[in-house]
């Protein structure tokens, strides 16, 4: 079973329009959503949720249309972490878990405070006076209590520390160790996502540039650096994007178009996202 | 709605806590005056939870989780009906209390009063929560004062001839309290339909 299938979806505000997002998340796998700010990232993770109306295209989520009724029990197994914990801010953690007890038909609270323990939150401290990396924590171990099946993250790991940024995506890929968990994940720090990701998603101004297999990215594209003399002779098929300079070009090309003949150096998922959005840099 | 009740019940406890010692200095004091200041305070509750939401931006998180639109709407209203429920309980065991004291005979019209005084704060209440939900605490209360602008209005051109009406009619009190009654909770029931009309159109 697919955790998440869109078809054609769209969604147009004054001076934004996302338009026919198609993407499919299969069950046990993470897939990155990797955009620049204002791409379309958060507005598709709020479509997903049905937290917004769209104005075209359909969304199942864990089988569900997320349009039905059926959609809020479903949400049950869908722990959301946003960009920011948005928790009322005079809350403590220990009042946050009792509310979340109340919210959530599968709320383990051992689980609740295993996770504050492990983040060293303190149960009685107001919200308001976290720091941002204690809010995220706080938000993430809300998402992680209530047996979820699938998790949706939007900029969950951005204003962590890099060692508990890594302690969390172990988490997350902990997480799906079992086959029927998935995740997907938005984020700016793209190698947060090269590292625990199976798929990714690049939406560009509010457009899905690819969906593929991390692994078949990283096979399919390669950087060459050259002179322009020798650029010429690259087809132009090829090449997916480039920055000129006057010391020679460096691009991103496909790698079948050019093994053989041309020496191509491994690249990285932020070298492709780069060459890709930002196309022919001169 | 358990857990939204719970969560304004932790944003307000402070509020709350103060608002308790007012209402019970308040219920003491006798006469209806402060009793109907207490009740229409109370049923301002929900939009001070409302603008704590706000500030929090707790509504981007609570549409991720599993609320129904209408259990978030309905939790702010039912949040200021056990308020002024509260306050009203409060007032008429002062009531009682003051009579006994004062060894004076208790007169039943003051509880007759005070289910009125509750009628108003609930219909204020219905009045002002869904322009909060269409336009947010801060404009709301704006659109909230114009329109009790022209409930005013309205009601200075009508209430001569409707008090010309009833001082030539006989109506007693029960018949008036249940009008009253009815007049509330049909007023309540299509505010909170509108209220839940107006928060599925989010954008």
């Amino acid at each position: 079973m697919n955790a998440i299938e869109i078809k054609n979806l769209s969604k147009s505000y004054p001076g934004f329009d996302l338009r026919d997002i198609n993407l499919v998340l299969p069950a046990g796998s993470i897939m990155g959503l990797v955009g620049e700010n204002g791409a379309g990232k958060s507005t598709t993770l709020k479509l997903i949720m049905n937290a917004i109306s769209r104005d075209s295209g359909s969304v199942q989520v864990l089988g569900v249309n997320n349009r039905s009724n059926e959609f809020n029990v479903v949400k049950e197994d869908i722990g959301v972490v946003l960009d920011e914990a948005y928790f009322p801010e005079v809350l403590t953690p220990k009042n946050v878990g009792k509310v979340m007890k109340n919210t959530y038909r599968n709320w383990d609270e051992a689980c609740y405070y295993n996770f504050l323990d492990r983040f060293k939150l303190p149960e009685t401290k107001a919200f308001k006076d976290f720091s941002r990396g204690m809010k995220m924590k706080l938000a993430i171990a809300v998402a992680m209590s209530h047996s979820p099946k699938l998790l949706i993250l939007d900029e969950a790991t951005s204003g962590l520390d890099p060692i508990v940024r890594d302690e969390i995506l172990d988490i997350f890929n902990d997480f799906t160790r079992d086959e029927t968990h998935s995740v997907l994940i938005s984020s700016h720090i793209v190698s947060d996502l090269e590292k625990i990701c199976d798929y990714i998603a690049f939406i560009h101004n509010g457009r899905l540039l690819f969906c593929e297999e991390k692994d078949k990215l990283l096979e399919e594209y390669a950087i060459i650096k050259m002179s322009k003399a020798d650029f010429e002779k690259i087809p132009e098929e090829a090449v997916r994007g480039k920055k000129v300079s006057k010391y020679g070009v460096e691009a991103l090309v496909l790698k079948s178009a050019v093994s053989g003949v041309f020496s191509t150096e491994y690249t990285t998922l932020e070298d492709i996202i780069l060459f890709l959005a930002k196309g022919d840099k001169k | 709605m358990k857990a939204l009740l719970l969560k304004d019940f932790y944003t307000l406890i402070k509020q709350i806590k103060i608002y308790i010692v007012m209402i019970i200095v308040f219920a003491c004091i006798p006469g209806n005056s402060i009793a109907a200041i207490a009740m229409v305070y109370a049923a301002m509750l929900p939009i001070t939870a409302l603008a704590y939401d706000e500030r929090s931006k707790w509504d981007s998180l609570a549409l991720m989780m599993p609320y129904s639109d209408r259990s978030i709407v309905l939790s702010k209203y039912i949040l200021g009906y056990i308020a002024v429920a509260a306050a009203f309980l409060i007032s008429i065991v002062a009531q009682i209390a003051i009579t006994l004291i004062k060894n004076t005979a208790f007169e039943p019209e003051g509880i007759v009063s005070l289910i009125l005084i509750a009628c108003i704060a609930t219909v204020v209440q219905a009045v002002n929560l869904p322009s909060m939900f269409k336009f947010g605490v801060e404009k709301g209360r704006l659109a909230f004062f114009v329109l009790v602008g022209i409930i005013t209005g309205v009601g200075m051109v009508i209430g001569d001839r409707l008090a010309g009406f009833l001082s030539t009619s006989y109506i007693n009190i029960i018949t008036a309290m249940l009008v009253t009654v009815i007049f509330t909770l049909a007023i309540n029931l299509i505010s909170i339909a509108l209220s839940t009309r107006i928060y599925k159109k989010r954008v």
